[in-house]
This record gives structure tokens, C-alpha cells and sequence, in this order.
């Protein structure tokens, strides 16, 4: 890819050929995971025949073509190279909340008396937010009555 | 049996594991032999012929790519 002025712009999403029915990507591992690319693979085989290769270290190499009947080529490699996204966007979101999932599902599993320990807190304030600050800092309730 | 259609493929274990390769190789049994021509820890180098009589050789050997990328998802990252 180039600009108008002929200077590389070097992405993390190229493609190198294109053929009638053919694209292929190259897709650079240090911004979408290995596993970003499997499932965004997992997505298309119903739609594309894919295949991945290693075209060196940290290089991935997809080529889609359109299953019969199926939609343009270069459709398909712009709605490939969307879910690439969606994954790896997926993947980082669900790294940066992990913590707050857990805390919410132990607190839901803890009120609903199947664990041991009794719950700590009420229903208003499921993850302590307000045991954490300063008596007169804590925001009215909306629940009833 | 004659062969119709021969390409030789390069599967990287980071995405196609073995067993699922191993796999798909027996479940297109009927449609395709495939040759393992080298295997070491990083890649398995197969060699795809379509059967005689199979029509349109280029897919079959499209659709076991698919089918073996598919196994290999599942495999590597559970149920997707």
C-alpha cells in the first residue's frame, strides 16, 4: 500500500495479491492475535474457503476465496478484515474486565446463598463501591420502598 | 488409482494442530489421498491428490483445508 506520494504505509492488515477469486492478507501477530485470527477463521469457513500460513516471525498469511455463489472476493476480505477487529477488540475488552466479571458473579453466586461465606455488602452496592469511600459520600438509593 | 489434481501444502501448527490434521486426512479418505511428506514440531508438509471421478478437485481440496481449519479451532481454542 502507498500513498500518493509513494511512501510505505506500513499496516498491520495488508493485502499482498489479488486474483479473480482470490485475496490474501497479511496479518501482522504483533496487533491481531493468533487467536483473533482463529476465530475470525472460525466465522468465514462457511462462507470462504481459508487458508493460513506463517510467511515469517509474527506474520500470517490468510488467503480467502469466495465459496461458490457466495459474495464478491474483495467483500469478503473487507468483512475478514472487520471481524479481525471485532475479535481482537473482544479479546482485549474481556482482558481489562475480567476482574469485575468475577467479583459480580461471586457476589451473585454469594447472595444466592450457595456459598459458604455470607455475602458482604446489600443488593444497592453489589461491588462495594460505597464500602470503599467515606461515610456521607455514598449516593441515595433508588430502590424502594 | 489415478490422481486428477496434486498441491502440496504447508500446514503451521500454530494454527492447523495435529491431530486435527490427522483427522481431517481420515474423514476425506474417500475423496482425497493425502501424503504426509514431512512432519517436525513447527509444520506438517502434506501432499492432496483428488481421486478420479471426484468433479471439481480444486474445491475438495479447499473443502479439506476448511474442514481441517475448522477441527483446528475447535481444538486449539475449545468450542468458538
Amino acid at each position: 500500500m502507498s500513498t500518493s506520494e509513494g511512501a510505505e504505509i506500513d499496516s498491520p492488515l495488508q493485502p499482498i495479491s489479488r486474483t479473480e477469486d482470490e485475496v490474501r492478507l497479511l496479518v501482522d501477530e504483533t496487533v491481531y492475535s493468533r487467536e483473533a485470527v482463529l476465530r475470525a477463521c472460525y466465522w468465514f469457513t462457511d462462507r470462504a474457503y481459508l487458508f493460513v500460513s506463517r510467511s515469517g516471525p509474527e506474520r500470517l498469511l490468510v488467503s480467502i476465496r469466495a465459496k461458490a455463489g457466495g459474495a464478491y472476493v474483495d467483500t469478503m476480505a473487507g468483512d475478514f478484515a472487520n471481524a479481525l477487529i471485532d475479535q481482537q477488540v473482544r479479546q482485549e475488552i474481556e482482558r481489562e474486565t475480567s476482574r469485575v466479571r468475577e467479583l459480580i458473579v461471586a457476589k451473585a453466586f454469594a447472595e444466592g446463598n450457595l456459598l459458604d461465606d455470607p455475602p458482604v455488602g446489600d443488593d444497592r452496592d453489589p461491588v462495594e463501591v460505597a464500602r470503599s469511600q467515606p461515610p456521607g459520600n455514598i449516593a441515595p438509593s433508588t430502590h424502594g420502598p | 488409482m489415478s490422481s486428477l489434481h496434486r498441491a502440496d501444502r504447508v500446514l503451521t501448527h500454530d494454527i492447523y494442530d495435529p491431530a486435527s490434521i490427522a483427522r481431517a486426512i481420515e474423514d476425506y479418505r474417500p475423496h482425497l489421498t493425502v501424503r504426509v511428506l514431512k512432519a517436525d514440531a513447527h509444520d506438517t508438509l502434506i501432499s492432496l491428490a483428488v481421486l478420479s471421478g471426484e468433479e471439481a478437485p480444486e474445491q475438495v481440496i479447499s473443502e479439506f483445508l476448511n474442514y481441517a481449519l475448522d477441527l483446528s479451532v475447535r481444538a486449539i481454542l475449545g468450542a468458538a
